[in-house]
């Protein structure tokens, strides 16, 4: 399949390097180095106005840059037009032709790229199959659901065979069921395929579910690139500590250091040992994050396991308990998978424990 | 006050519609005077309408007119319309007010203007002139119908085109075009409507070969009152009421109320 679609290219990677668009005196993207290899699922993710979206406008040959370089393939972008990229683009929105069938939509770049009548009916048909719409060739793109015309737009954009697939939150306009159907659908299309794919989103499920790497953008900067759990679990600032999920975040400071491993202080807790950061001196601010799931909580007896708080919010979610645990003068999270802890009321005293290698430790 | 209100709106339609109900009724009379037929009915004066020359050679003059300067407006004015909206330059507002300016010129003023300019280069009495006068006329209403069918169609499908390999020029004909086809009708009959019944601007422009038919019903009447005029007026009536009811279809009355 991955060949019949993809012919005998190889997936080229995309390289982003100190890309600047200022709209007016503010910097939509203010400085972004990014390198996605060949064949990867990249992710940009980001809060709205983050600059996410520009980014990949400028990738497309939308936007030009006020400063940097793009490079796909290892050829030079920076100043090509949109047409000359090799690029395939799809949209929130579809952006369908609305006067076009749909196999008229899929062929239109085939025409474009002055591929020979004779080969357009059959990549058309191999594309539809691909996205599984076999049989809809005639049908208008206003006589299709939400989930199928973002199908078309996949066939459409694939059936160029580009070099690169930008898709610009291809799965927000669909409902919640759909979408997650489409995003394993995606997951399994992009991976046969094996074209390089970056997407643009501000939805976290879908980031991680997708992706090999995921960026997470701010104020036009990239805060973080690595794979979801390493975003996850090892954050590198408390934004994308607090972005990706709920989590417990400890003010403290560097206690001692010992080789790699530095003490942290904090306070109304336990001293807690982390891997030290690079630079990092004896009395620094140093702020440890925690996610809920990775916190313990047992029933305070006459040994507890840690510092002792008091449960003064439950929030049953089904498969999952939330409590908040009122600790010194700071609220702790906890999750929990129900029915193990059933002894945890509101109000009851409870021991907070937890690994130290579950902590990750950001400058605060 | 529901009732009262009621009878000033059948007042103003009565008002309004009134004399140009009575023009159309005068041009059955048969007689050889303006007057309202009572009884007895006739085609008389479209019998003299249709072998009076001049009126056939005005009538074709419009139409022509009409014709062209309405093709040219909706041309010049989906390409300002499609800088303004998706170029967004600085200074679009003023673009923007400069081309719907004849909108606020009196069009007296502009009459006498042009006139002047195109006495100046040589152009004064020619069919170039008065046209050249009927697309500044007419742009505006081009300018503002399309304008809103191209914010209504945003650049995405653009996007999409050209990141097939097409050129923008393509991505324009191909999709932008056709979907905008509703919007260029409208325009167009439009500017041809109020082509055709343009007389202020005109009636300076116009030297004795060039006399629209609108020019030539106002020459005539200044000379005599026969129910030919009758006859033209209702004709006229008529064709301009076959193009609104095909611009309300489109709904591009809408549009220009923005």
């Amino acid at each position: 399949m991955a060949a019949a679609t993809r012919g005998e290219r190889a997936p080229a990677g995309l390289e982003a390097a100190s890309l600047v668009k200022r709209f007016g005196g503010t910097a939509a993207v203010d400085g972004i180095d990014v390198a996605v290899r060949p064949g990867e699922f990249f992710t940009v993710l980001g809060p709205s106005g983050c600059g996410k979206t520009t980014f990949l406008r400028l990738v497309a040959g939308i936007l030009s840059p006020d400063a940097g370089r793009i490079a796909i393939g290892g050829a030079d972008v920076t100043r090509a037009p949109i047409w000359a990229r090799r690029i395939g683009l799809v949209f929130q929105n579809y952006a369908l032709f609305p006067h076009l069938t749909v196999a008229q939509n899929v062929a239109f770049g085939l025409a474009m790229q002055k591929v020979p009548r004779a080969e357009r009916a059959p990549r058309v048909a191999r594309a539809l199959q691909t996205v599984r719409l076999e049989g809809y060739e005639k049908r208008k793109p206003a006589e299709l659901s939400g989930g199928q015309q973002q199908r078309v737009a996949l066939a459409r954009a694939i059936v160029i065979e580009p070099d690169l697939l930008l898709l610009d939150e291809p799965l927000s306009n669909l409902d919640a069921r759909l979408r997650e159907d489409m995003r394993s659908e995606l997951a399994d299309l992009q991976r046969r395929v094996g074209i390089t794919t970056v997407l643009v989103t501000h939805d976290i499920h879908e980031a991680f579910a997708l992706s090999d790497r995921v960026a997470v953008m701010r104020s036009g900067k990239v805060e973080q690139i690595g794979a979801p759990t390493e975003l996850y679990e090892r954050p590198a600032s408390r934004f994308v500590a607090g972005f990706l999920g709920p989590v417990n975040e400890w003010p403290g400071r560097v206690a001692a250091l010992d080789g790699g491993t530095a003490e942290i202080a904090v306070d109304g807790l336990r001293p807690c040992r982390v891997a030290a950061g690079a630079g990092w001196r004896v009395g620094d601010a140093v702020a440890l994050v925690l996610r809920p799931e990775r916190v313990r909580l047992d029933p305070a007896g006459d040994d507890p396991a840690g510092p002792v708080g008091r449960i003064d919010q439950v929030a049953h979610l089904g498969n999952l308990v939330n409590y908040r645990i009122a600790l010194a003068d700071r609220a702790v999270l906890a999750q929990t998978a129900p029915g193990r802890t059933r002894a945890l009321a509101l109000g009851a005293a409870v021991a907070v424990a937890w690994d130290d290698a579950d902590l990750a430790a950001v400058a605060s | 006050m529901r009732r009262l209100l009621t009878g000033f709106n059948l007042l103003m339609i009565a008002y309004v519609v009134a004399p140009i109900v009575l023009v159309v009724w005068m041009s059955f009379t048969p007689s050889m005077r303006f007057e309202v037929p009572l009884g007895a009915f006739s085609l008389r004066w479209y019998r003299e309408l249709f072998s009076y020359d001049a009126f056939i050679d005005s009538a074709i003059l419009s139409l022509r007119l009409g014709l062209v300067a309405a093709l040219v407006a909706t041309a010049v004015g989906f390409l300002a319309a499609y800088g303004v909206v998706r170029g967004r330059p600085p200074g679009s507002g003023a673009l923007v007010a400069l081309f719907t300016a004849p909108l606020i010129v009196p069009a007296v003023v502009y009459g006498i203007a042009v006139l002047q300019f195109t006495n100046l280069v040589g152009l004064y009495g020619s069919f170039t002139a008065l046209l050249l006068a009927h697309v500044v006329i007419v742009l505006p209403f081009a300018m503002r119908t399309l304008q809103a069918t191209l914010e209504g169609h945003g650049p995405e499908l653009e996007w999409a085109a050209m990141s097939l390999g097409a050129r923008r020029r393509h991505a324009v004909l191909l999709v932008t075009v056709p979907l905008c086809l509703r919007g260029m009708v409208s325009a167009f009959l439009f500017c041809f409507l109020i082509s055709f019944s343009e007389v202020t601007v005109t009636l300076f422009m116009t030297g004795p070969a060039h006399q629209t038919l609108p020019v030539r019903i106002f020459n005539y009447v200044s000379d005599r009152i026969d129910p030919t005029m009758a006859a033209v007026s209702s004709l006229i009536v008529l064709v301009s009421v076959a193009l609104v009811l095909v611009l309300n279809r489109l709904g591009a009355l809408g549009n220009l109320r923005k």
